[in-house]
């Protein structure tokens, strides 16, 4: 299980999660519109999801319908 | 594309993320608090002039376990984050290595104010000071748990004393029957910083009482059905070394007594005491 940063974040970054993030998971660069949380690193703390100003940040298992596709589009960012 | 924008996002300066993990936080005490008091505090010394600026949150275990409440205050208007544990300074810990925390204060709305970009220097003071009070607290604590000893089979003192490290574990059977604080010098001091026990064999026990970061009280019962209580200390660097098991008192009518004791002493401090 991870945490999923979905379309909200889009053009927001607003790097709270990256703050409070204890394990430093999140990942984006100045290309990027958005953060990434890496899957492998994440250790599903939640800390992340209420800090979100945007409520782009679920539990991979709670991504509402209308975000699924951000799963992928997270996991495929750390594939590359 | 989102229709939120970054403009209009509420921008804490400050967010205290509390672990409130089920399986490790949310158990223990500190100094009388658990991870849901601390919670509690904080939200209750939010006003209504900084809540805008200061967000509150819980998390699962947020890497950093000291065996006692912890919680990060990430300052956002300079991007530094300081951890709080229930012990001070450098230590090991799990995921995140070797990190210094700062220690969980009395005054948790002085948490707030201290983060806040007005007074941002005043953690970083706060954690150098020294911390007379936990050695008081200690003090205590051991004094509590050596009432009665000198009367046999009364007090927590017919044990097996077990010292530990990571070449050798020995184990005495002892029984305890005086307490007493030393300082350097080996002289008796009420305010000593060493506690001296010794036993009925003339054996001394010293502890430095300012390397003693976390005490346990443990009560278990065994699979065969047998009561187990024990009282373990860790160090800074979070490693167990000194545990007492009391042993079954040969004076039938005492264990009640010192059973009545034990739990006595878990109900004022907690399963868990850290200095």
């Amino acid at each position: 299980m991870t945490y999923i940063i979905t379309e909200p974040c889009v053009g927001v970054k607003d790097a709270a999660c990256v703050d409070v993030c204890p394990v430093d998971c999140i990942y984006t660069t100045d290309d990027d519109d958005m953060y990434f949380i890496s899957p492998d690193e994440c250790i599903d703390c939640a800390a992340c999801e209420p800090v979100c100003p945007v409520t782009a940040i679920f539990a991979e298992e709670a991504v509402p319908a209308m975000y699924e596709e951000y799963i992928k589009i997270n996991y495929d960012y750390f594939d590359k | 594309m989102s229709a939120t924008s970054a403009d209009s996002a509420t921008r804490p300066d400050v967010n205290i993320v509390v672990c409130t993990d089920e399986y490790g936080c949310a158990r223990w005490y500190h100094r009388g608090r658990n991870a849901d008091a601390i919670l509690r505090e904080f939200n209750d010394a939010v006003g209504v002039d900084d809540a805008a600026r200061v967000q509150i949150t819980t998390a699962g275990c947020i890497l950093g376990c000291t065996y006692g409440p912890r919680f990060d205050v990430a300052r956002r208007w300079s991007g530094e984050k300081t951890l709080y544990g229930s012990i001070c300074g450098e230590a090991t810990v799990t995921r995140r290595g070797r990190v210094n925390f700062a220690p969980i204060p009395d005054d948790l709305a002085q948490v707030i104010g201290d983060h806040l970009p007005e007074s941002a220097s005043l953690p970083a003071r706060r954690h150098a000071t020294a911390q007379p009070a936990d050695i008081d607290l200690l003090r205590s604590v051991l004094r509590a748990c050596c009432a009665g000893m000198g009367d046999i089979g009364i007090g927590l003192g017919e044990a097996v004393v077990m010292v530990h490290n990571a070449a050798a574990t020995v184990s005495i059977p002892a029984t305890l029957d005086c307490l007493e604080f030393v300082d350097g010098s080996g002289n008796p001091d009420p305010d000593g910083g060493i506690a001296v026990l010794t036993t009925d064999g003339d054996g001394r026990i010293a502890l430095q009482l300012s390397r003693i970061r976390r005490l346990e009280f443990i009560h278990r019962t065994l699979g065969n059905g047998m009561p187990s209580y024990a009282i373990w200390m860790g160090d800074d660097q979070l490693e167990t070394v000194y545990r007492i098991y009391l042993r079954r008192s040969e004076n039938a009518a005492a264990n009640p007594v010192r059973h009545r004791l034990f739990l006595a002493l878990m109900d004022k401090y907690g399963s868990t005491v850290t200095f």
